[in-house]
């Protein structure tokens, strides 16, 4: 059932048609009956519809408030609409298109009168000199708000350009064609046109738009200072006012330009080539003075900004500092503009006052650096020191240069270093250094909040040294090792730091660096060379080949900062750190008597002091270059001695090769190695018996050993001897193979013969 | 009824057999004797009955060939049935590869060549030896002090 | 007593095909050719590889597959269990000897054309036996786990890795993880005893079987119809050459313990996987001549790698191997040509050559 015929409405055709015709006459223009629009719209339909943007089409009778004519005349009666006298079609001349604006915008036509252009106005104008519609446009005459009016500030410079960058048409008149193009490589130009900035003059921000003042250089003055008021008010006050009010020159175009405004450079100031004083100025002038100022304070705020980066980048807050250097380049811009005052005493103070508000960004991001003024001014002194002395162990305890010097970092210069400010500076006397650091380091109180129970005894002891005797002797004696002669100065690092000079490792070399010398040693009577004889000795190898640093250096037997030999009498104790059992014995044994009373040294008389080997038999015995020889008779213990531990050594090699041949054989003699094993250990006891210098406590022990080396040698030629029975055993099993081969091979041969028979 | 002669291919059959009988003997007592395990049953590189219990007195040490190396075992307990009245570690000293051995005094394990002292776990008190004793496992089964690698 | 004899026998003889034995092999024959001494090197391998079998399966019952306890294991055999000592050595020993037999089997049919018609299907199961064997002496030689093994045993497989495509596949197949390990003593055991064992019992069957059913074949041109009874007089002589063998293996076994001939003194202590590797590790006389001439390649040929062209060329002279009874065509037609010859003997060169220089070489 369809709608139209239960609920009697018309057919949808119907509507939509109705719509359709509504929509298209709609959208027409629809003015009030105007004949020219009327007619128009079918005649210039374009025109018409441009129309609509223009700043007129509000009006009641558009066309005629330009063009005249009759608007209520009828519509398609052309003659009667174009039939008035103040009819005036297009095209129009430049004049005649300023007389007809004009009869509306009176003023505009004034103050066209006063400019450049008011050659228009008059009867038989210049051709080239436009009217308002060459400027304005027409059909549409948009706003000139409107971005897409040709004076709107954006679009006006190619507005005139039109003209102005003409060549020809500007050598008509005499005018430069280039000045559109300074304009718009000008500091303004650029503002306005790239940057949009609203605050940029167009062509019309200088010159107004239709008087255009050019000739009266005052009205550049005006124009200038209607942006640039401060600078406009300190040239007003200032000497270049009244040379101009004489001379007309200099103006701010004179220094500034007219079109081609840059922005101002620190290099068009002063009297140099390529400067814009220079054009009055003579060298030495102040614009010179100007200028250095000028430098100066530039320069201060680039450091200051690489100062505030630098520290940026090291991860430090630097706000606070941001907020200095915006003050700085304000005040800058400050000074900028008070040269216009042309007054050096009133810049300098500008200037100065710049200064000093960067010269606190310097001192503000150092102290983000933590740095004392003892380092910002060694810095550049003694770089190398102040380099050093991050790997301090001291920096590290955040102890700095007054921790030990005195003073105080946090002032400046001299100041810091100031006695009253605590300054004590050097050590002036090798003797002093002891002193000199025992003040921290002799007090158990303030080292223990570093490392509890750390020694603080080493002054003490030092005094008992050889270096603090020597010195006690001569105080000013510059050749004795002091604190910072072993432990380093300004890069002390710890003992136990691999790479301080006195870690285990390193404490010969370092001892060797005076010790070695042999004309600074015989001044003291010091005849030794100790660190070659060390480096070869069994403690030198074990320590710097090795690097076992279980071995002893120059401080386990001569003590740290109580560095001395060990009295004749108690170098035993001293060996016995270690080697326990070897002291142990000699202390109980007759030579410690016997060396006693002859002043004999003991361990080094037999093993030497520095370049201990690894003791060998020949060094006991009564032969030519053993040790004993040096007391002993031949014949006597030592030889007794000497021959038990040669026989010990053969025995014990032929046991081991008795071994080795029976396990070539593959029998099993793992027994007889570790008996080998137990035996040879038992030899090196005896050997470290020997210290006892008890003939029979040895022998016992040397028959023990020998009999285990004869059971090691047993278990050896048992192994030998099974191998042999082995072999027999395979002789036999070797004869009975043998055997039956033979008897395989007869049977061949018996079954060879046989088939042969058979064959036959 | 056949005589049986004494040919000479029976003779050489007879010792042809007998031969190879013999032979196969050859073979075969070695085979046989191989397959009967030996006294110790297997190796003793991770696991090894040192001694009875009883046999260390307390106090006493005893250095025993593990693996074809010294190691030491120390009573320090009461009770002698019990593991951990047992101490077994290694004796070669980690410095320069002397025997060690136990002084009671102190309870510390010594080494008399440089002086270095260990405690009963093997890590090192005093003295130069760069690293710890390596520590074996006790147990005791049947009345028997078992001594085994970690983890064995 | 005979009575008894014959019901035991009869009983058998009732259940079990041992009429048709008896008479096969009273029936059976081997010619009686000039070449007749050759005919014994087959079984020479054979009864190596039965003696493999015997002493493998005795070791067997003390060896321990870890890598904490395989060294000591084979340390404990030698020392403590009785005998222990000759069997390992008879083992190693034998192994040898079974390769060395089997390269000479191979070259004395290659030289009597034993393969030409019918028997390529033999010829190609014996060539699969060699490399089987091999496998046998590579996966064997790991197994006392000490340094020299196991060095040895990194380099094959890194050579091995060489491989493209398949190496890195092959080199972790071996390996039982991303280097030589105690899971690699696992898997060579299991690769040992179990894996090539069964392979090789199968083809050494089938290959047995042939020659029985098939017979020795007889050299080209070999017009004589001497023959010998298979059962008992071949017998009698492989008895013969059977116990001077093993006669050999028992005099190498006493006189000769093997690693004391074979492995320097510090090569035979335990391996540990981190020591370096030490200088002239070389592998088994067998690999020898391939590892060699490994090292007379250059290391990039035609943009290829080096290593790369002398695997594939190893495996294509593999594969010419296997396939003589094919490309050897005159043979099948009884016809001598100079060219298998001449490449028999040019392969004999090569391997004694090489092998010569992998010891006598200074270098590397």
């Amino acid at each position: 059932m369809r709608l139209s015929n239960v609920m009697n409405v018309p057919p949808t055709w119907i509507l939509a048609l109705t719509a359709a015709l509504l929509l298209f006459f709609g959208g027409q223009v629809s003015y009030a009956a105007d004949a020219c629009i009327t007619c128009h719209s079918d005649f210039t339909p374009e025109l018409m519809d441009a129309f609509h943007e223009d700043v007129h089409a509000a009006n009641q009778h558009p066309c005629v408030g330009c063009h005249g004519g009759n608007p209520d005349a009828a519509p398609d009666d052309m003659d009667a609409a174009h039939g008035t006298a103040d009819f005036a079609p297009p095209p129009w001349t430049a004049s005649e298109s300023v007389k007809r604006c004009g009869s509306c915008h009176t003023q505009v036509v004034k103050k066209l009168g006063t400019g450049p252009h008011r050659g228009v106005l008059g009867e038989n104008p210049d051709p080239d000199l436009p009217g308002c519609t060459r400027c304005h446009g027409f059909h549409p005459i948009y706003k000139i708000q409107d971005v897409k009016s040709p004076v709107n500030r954006t679009a006006v410079l190619q507005t005139c350009s039109a003209c102005h960058a003409d060549s020809a048409m500007m050598a008509r008149h005499n005018l430069s064609p280039k000045i559109p193009n300074e304009y718009r490589n000008s500091v303004h130009g650029r503002e306005l046109l790239t940057r949009d900035n609203d605050a940029a003059p167009s062509c019309i921000g200088c010159h107004d738009s239709h008087s255009s003042h050019n000739e009266n250089v005052a009205s550049f003055d005006e124009a200038c200072s209607l942006c640039h008021q401060r600078e406009a008010k300190a040239f007003k006050t200032s000497k270049h006012q009244r040379v101009w009010e004489l001379t007309k020159v200099p103006v701010c175009i004179t220094c500034h330009g007219s079109h081609s405004i840059t922005s101002p450079t620190v290099e068009m100031l002063g009297t140099g080539p390529g400067t814009i004083c220079s054009k009055c100025h003579n060298p030495g002038d102040s614009p010179d003075v100007f200028r250095s100022l000028m430098d100066k304070i530039e320069k201060e705020f680039t450091q200051g900004q690489a100062m505030i980066v630098e520290a940026q980048r090291a991860g430090k807050n630097v706000d606070a500092q941001i907020k200095i250097l915006e003050q700085v380049r304000t005040q800058l811009q400050r000074a900028r503009q008070s040269i216009h005052y042309f007054d050096l005493a009133r810049f300098r103070k500008e200037v100065d006052k710049g200064l000093e508000l960067s010269s606190n960004i310097s001192t503000s991001v150092e102290q983000l650096f933590g740095e004392s003024s003892c380092i910002t001014c060694h810095r550049e002194l003694t770089p190398d020191l102040v380099a050093g002395f991050s790997d301090d162990v001291h920096a590290d305890k955040q102890i700095s240069c007054d921790g030990c010097h005195g003073g105080n970092p946090l002032l400046q210069d001299e100041k810091a270093m100031s006695p009253e400010e605590g300054f004590i500076g050097v050590p002036k006397r090798p003797a002093d250094v002891g002193p000199f650091c025992a003040r921290c380091h002799s007090k158990p109180e303030y080292m223990n909040g570093f490392v509890p129970g750390i020694s603080t005894d080493q002054l003490s002891q030092y005094a008992l040294s050889g270096h603090g005797q020597a010195l006690s002797r001569n105080p000013f004696d510059k050749n004795v090792a002091t604190c910072v002669s072993c432990h380093g100065v300004h890069k002390i690092r710890a003992a136990k730091d691999p790479l301080s000079p006195v870690y285990a490792v390193n404490v010969p070399e370092t001892c060797n660096k005076c010790h070695g010398n042999g004309d600074l040693m015989k001044a003291y009577g010091i005849q030794t060379n100790p660190y070659e004889d060390y480096r070869e000795s069994v403690h030198g190898k074990a320590l710097l080949d090795k690097g076992d640093v279980s071995a002893p250096a120059c401080n386990d037997c001569h003590g740290n900062h109580g560095a001395k030999p060990p009295e004749v009498d108690n170098i035993a104790n001293v060996c016995g750190q270690c080697h326990v059992r070897n002291a142990t014995l000699f202390k109980l044994s007759v030579h410690r008597g016997i060396f006693e009373l002859r002043g004999m040294e003991q361990c080094s008389s037999c093993h030497g002091h520095h370049a201990i080997k690894h003791p060998t038999d020949a060094m006991l015995s009564t032969q030519p270059g053993s040790i004993c020889v040096k007391c002993h008779d031949p014949g006597s213990a030592p030889d007794q001695v000497h021959e038990m531990f040669t026989v010990l050594d053969a025995k014990s090699l032929e046991a081991r090769d008795k071994l080795r041949l029976a396990e070539s054989y593959l029998v099993n003699v793992d027994g007889g190695f570790v008996q080998l094993d137990k035996a040879n250990s038992e030899i090196t006891k005896m050997r470290v018996l020997v210290h006892l210098f008890d003939l029979d406590t040895l022998k016992t022990a040397d028959q023990k050993t020998l009999a285990m080396l004869q059971g090691v040698e047993d278990i050896g030629n048992k192994g030998i001897e099974n191998a042999m029975f082995r072999r027999k055993g395979f002789l036999v099993a070797l004869g009975l193979f043998a055997l039956f081969l033979a008897i395989v091979i007869l049977k061949i041969r018996e079954l060879e013969k046989r088939r042969k028979l058979e064959s036959e | 009824m056949e005589e049986k002669k004494l040919t000479r291919r029976s003779f050489v059959d007879y010792l042809l057999w007998v031969t190879g009988a013999g032979v196969l003997g050859t073979i075969a007592y070695p085979v046989l004797k191989f397959i009967l395990p030996p006294p110790q049953s297997e190796p003793n590189n991770l696991t090894m009955t040192v001694m009875e219990v009883g046999a260390l007195a307390r106090g006493a040490f005893k250095i025993f060939e593990f693996n074809r190396k010294p190691a030491i075992i120390i009573r320090t307990g009461v009770d002698a049935n019990a593991p951990e009245s047992y101490h077994a570690l290694s004796a070669v000293c980690t410095h320069l590869h002397c025997t060690v051995q136990y002084e009671n005094a102190s309870g510390q394990i010594f080494c008399a060549c440089h002086n270095g002292r260990f405690n009963l776990q093997g890590q090192v008190l005093s003295g130069p030896p760069p690293s710890a004793l390596p520590v074996y496992r006790v147990e005791i089964q049947k009345g028997k002090i078992i001594v085994a690698v970690q983890g064995a | 007593m005979e009575q008894k004899r014959s019901k035991l026998a009869s009983w058998f003889r009732e259940r079990l095909p041992i009429d048709y034995l008896m008479q096969y092999s009273e029936h059976k024959t081997v010619p009686r050719t000039k070449d007749f001494h050759w005919y014994f090197f087959g079984g020479i391998a054979l009864f190596f590889f039965l003696v493999q079998i015997v002493t493998g399966l005795f070791l067997l019952l003390y060896y321990k597959p870890t890598a904490e306890s395989a060294y000591e294991s084979v340390h404990f055999i030698e020392s403590e269990v009785y005998f222990g000592w000759l069997i390992r050595n008879v083992h190693a020993w034998s192994a040898n000897l079974m390769i060395l037999a089997s390269f000479l089997h191979l070259f004395s049919n290659w030289f009597l054309k034993g393969y030409r018609k019918p028997r390529e299907m033999t010829w190609i199961l014996g060539v699969l036996l060699l490399f089987l064997g091999m496998g046998f002496g590579f996966s064997g030689y790991l197994l006392p786990w000490n340094k020299l093994s196991f060095f040895a045993t990194k380099v094959g497989i890194e050579i091995a890795g060489v491989t493209p495509l398949i190496g890195n596949f092959l080199m972790k197949f071996l390996q039982g993880g991303d280097e030589v390990s105690g899971a690699t003593l696992t898997r060579f055991f299991a690769i040992h005893v179990a894996i090539l064992p069964g392979l090789t019992l199968l083809f050494l069957a089938i290959h047995l079987y042939l020659v029985q059913y098939q017979g020795i074949s007889k050299p080209i041109g070999d017009t004589t119809e001497k023959t010998m009874r298979f059962f008992p007089d071949f017998v009698y002589r492989e008895l013969a050459v059977w116990s001077f063998c093993l006669l050999l293996l028992a005099f190498l076994a006493v006189f000769y313990p093997f690693d004391s001939v074979f492995i320097p003194l510090d090569l035979q202590e335990k391996a540990s996987a981190f020591d370096p590797t030490p200088v002239g590790i070389k592998p088994e006389w067998y690999f020898m001549f391939m590892y060699q001439s490994l090292k007379y390649f250059p290391g990039k040929i035609l943009g290829l790698s080096g290593k790369v062209v002398a695997l594939f060329s190893f495996g294509v002279g593999g594969l010419g191997l296997l396939m003589v009874p094919f490309w050897d065509r005159w043979s099948s037609r009884e016809q001598r040509h100079w060219l298998p010859k001449t490449a028999g003997i040019l392969v004999i060169l090569f391997i004694v050559v090489f092998t010569i220089l992998g010891y006598v070489a200074p270098g590397h």
